[in-house]
């Protein structure tokens, strides 16, 4: 398993990560539980940049260029 | 409201080096392993724990959402939800067929009778421990301590008087040491924040706060020495 995660980290091989992947999932190392979705919850009247909204996909979170809306 | 599925993982990461009880013995055999994740009803978990908003995981990547990393073994569950086929494998294993392989609770005839003596029955007892405070801003206004924020010990328990709140507001917007004489052109403030060795002032709450304030260190220093 060491060298599964070396080749995965540190290695060029572009399926290493998934080698890792399936003799872990098979040997399980862990308890794997479902994988919980990121939720995110703003007020209505909270406003922003699309991109700064699109950034919360990629776990950017951005709230300076939020703004409240008037009502 | 608005999500999406995550591309890390949950789950309960074992610790193989734990002693405790021979974990580290139990635990590094997979069978055990397999039983734990045989146990493990995901689409019940995620239909009521989640309400949905989780994804199928049985290993390190995801199966939602899908990706090419995601290993073919771990599409679909290896180890699916069978707790009758996990009791089976401890059995198999010599698990659960000695009273030593479970978890030792001690029935009531077993406990001692020293530990009954503690609560005897009919006894009246209640929690004992360290009251919190609530925040000083849930507090009512004459249990906030000094108007600084009570730094010195605890704080006035009366109610402040207007010409107080009216100090109060001014040393916030310019602080000061405490216990200097204030540098304020406000005739009132100038008044209430008279030096702790004044023998005219008026016993106010902030003067108070002033003399507990220079008398603190004294008693430190009294209690160190």
């Amino acid at each position: 398993m060491d060298k599964l995660i070396t080749a995965s980290v540190f290695g060029s091989d572009p399926n290493a990560v998934t080698k890792e992947a399936s003799y872990e999932t098979m040997a399980l190392p862990a308890l794997f539980l479902p994988n919980y979705d990121f939720i995110w919850a703003t007020s209505k009247r909270v406003g922003g940049a699309p991109a700064s909204y699109l950034s919360l996909t990629q776990y950017g979170l951005w709230p300076q260029f939020w703004w409240v809306n008037k009502k | 409201v608005f999500g999406l599925p995550d591309f890390g993982w949950a789950g309960v990461v074992w610790n193989f080096k734990d002693t405790t009880g021979h974990f580290d013995k139990i635990i590094s055999q997979l069978y055990f392993r397999q039983v734990m994740a045989m146990l493990v009803n995901e689409p019940a978990i995620i239909a009521g724990i989640y309400h949905g908003a989780a994804g199928l995981a049985y290993g390190p990547i995801p199966s939602v959402p899908t990706t090419p990393h995601v290993p073919s073994n771990a599409v679909k569950p290896p180890y699916p939800y069978n707790p009758a086929k996990a009791v089976a494998i401890l059995k198999a294993h010599g698990g659960m067929s000695s009273p030593t392989a479970r978890p030792r609770v001690p029935s009531p005839a077993a406990v001692p009778t020293s530990a009954v003596r503690v609560f005897p029955a009919g006894r009246r007892s209640r929690l004992t421990g360290t009251r919190r405070r609530p925040p000083r801003a849930l507090r009512p206004p004459h249990r906030r301590g000094g108007h600084l924020g009570g730094q010195a010990g605890g704080g006035d328990q009366r109610p402040p008087a207007p010409e107080d709140v009216q100090l109060h507001r001014h040393q916030l917007q310019r602080p000061r040491p405490v216990g200097s004489p204030s540098t304020s052109t406000r005739g009132r403030s100038r008044t209430s924040a008279a030096t702790p060795t004044s023998p005219t002032r008026r016993r106010t709450p902030s003067s108070t706060r002033a003399a507990r304030s220079t008398a603190a260190p004294t008693a430190i220093r009294r209690w160190t020495s």
